[in-house]
């Protein structure tokens, strides 16, 4: 069943940041979200998940999220292992971990481990977590060239499976969605 | 290396200090100090009042360290309870310490006052910055453990013990300072026998200045070791 929004308002004190937005998730495939910056994006993502809550409208939900937020967010006392394991079993953070090229640092604690090897640790967990939906908010953001390529594939099969809702500025990922919606600027 | 030529530094200007008071008997030079420890350090009694003030303010410092952490804990979240025992914590911050060792000669054994004293010195300490950390708990890391469904005990070790630590380790540091000073300062005014404070004390009546400055420079190498230990033992 594909995930609705009916006229979806949200202010930050006189600011408002969505201004009567409607829409149709499908329910396969890569859904993108795409527009200029402070249009509104993350924050849609975000009541979509439930960490926010619209000032008015509707949702039709009912699904449960994982989710790669633009920033990192590891658990600072886990090890890379540990973070992903939180979220699944250990066996299956092994594998996921291993996919993403980090089978040599199980043992590292974040501030351990690089920008781009952190974010790939976030990527892990968020495909480990068996939810309903990933969003993707700039997944390749701080992430190394050379291995957005692995992280697409990762990502691609993983929307074969179960919906995705990306979020980005790179232009090379928002050829990845199938469907689009491009969120304008409130006046 | 820096540390040890500040200390030096320190301690040549104490004898300097010494020297132009000229007066062993109202200023005891860092030598005659150092005689002198070294003289009562190998007396049974010497470290018989040691262990005992060690022992009574360290009990009272780590009753203090649970239960003002237990109070941080159960208030940080919950306005009604925070709301109730403020005015406690208010209380207890702000009445002087000659106060509560005065009350305490009436309520209590006079050994037993240095542990009371310590232990109400550091409970407002930990309860304040326990509370605090915990309010302070990253809000981005809070949101993720919702996202992806931590349980309880995950949250507890993944956002608030992270977020906690640091203001809980500054808090033990402060209280151990404290609670030694309220406790010698409780054991003066207490006097209970074969304690640091009573020896302080007697050095006090019988003007033997050398003898006080030993005592405190003891008291200061004990609470130095201790926090020492005890921070140690918390950045593991």
């Amino acid at each position: 069943m594909p995930i609705t929004l009916k006229n979806i308002t949200k202010s930050y004190g006189d600011r408002k940041i969505l201004d009567n937005i409607s829409l149709e998730i499908p329910d396969e495939g890569i859904f993108g979200i795409f527009g200029p910056s402070g249009s509104g994006k993350t924050t849609l993502l975000r009541i979509l998940c439930g960490l926010e809550v619209p000032d008015s409208g509707e949702i039709e939900n009912g699904k449960s999220f994982s989710v790669v937020f633009q920033e990192d967010r590891l658990m600072p006392s886990m090890t890379a292992l540990g973070n992903v394991a939180a979220v699944c079993d250990e066996k299956k953070a092994a594998e996921w971990l291993k996919k993403v090229g980090l089978g040599e640092s199980f043992n590292k604690f974040p501030h351990e481990l690089s920008g781009g090897m952190s974010r790939r640790v976030a990527i892990a967990r968020a495909l480990a977590f068996d939810a309903d939906v990933l969003i993707l908010d700039e997944p390749f953001k701080g992430l190394e060239t050379e291995l957005k390529e692995s992280i697409t594939e990762l990502i691609c099969e993983y929307a074969q499976k179960k919906p995705v809702i990306l979020v980005t500025h790179d232009e090379e990922l928002k050829k990845l969605a199938s469907k689009s919606v491009k969120i304008m600027l409130s006046e | 290396m820096i540390k040890a030529g500040v200390i030096v530094a320190w301690l040549l200007l104490w004898q300097l200090t010494a020297a132009i008071v000229d007066s062993e008997f109202l200023f005891p030079s860092p030598i005659s100090v150092i005689k002198r420890l070294s003289e009562l350090a190998v007396t049974a009694d010497f470290w018989k009042a040691a262990a005992y003030s060690l022992g009574r303010i360290s009990l009272g410092c780590a009753g203090g360290i649970i239960v003002g952490t237990l109070f941080g804990a159960l208030t940080a979240f919950s306005k009604p309870l925070y709301e109730f025992f403020s005015p406690l914590l208010v209380t207890v911050k702000t009445t002087p310490v000659a106060s509560f060792i005065i009350l305490l000669l009436v309520w209590v054994k006079r050994s037993g006052i240095p542990i009371v004293i310590a232990f109400l010195m550091v409970v407002p300490i930990l309860w304040s910055n326990v509370a605090e950390g915990l309010r302070n708990a990253d809000r981005q890391l809070l949101e993720a453990a919702k996202i992806f469904r931590f349980t309880r005990m995950q949250k507890i070790k993944g956002v608030y013990i992270p977020s906690v630590r640091p203001s809980f380790t500054a808090g033990c540091t402060t209280a151990i300072g404290f609670s030694w000073k309220a406790g010698i300062a409780a054991e003066i005014l207490a006097i209970p026998p074969d304690t640091v404070g009573y020896n302080l004390y007697y050095a006090k009546i019988n003007l033997e200045y050398d003898d006080l400055f030993a005592w405190t420079a003891a008291v200061i190498a004990m609470s130095f070791l201790l926090e020492k230990a005890v921070v140690k033992i918390l950045k593991k």
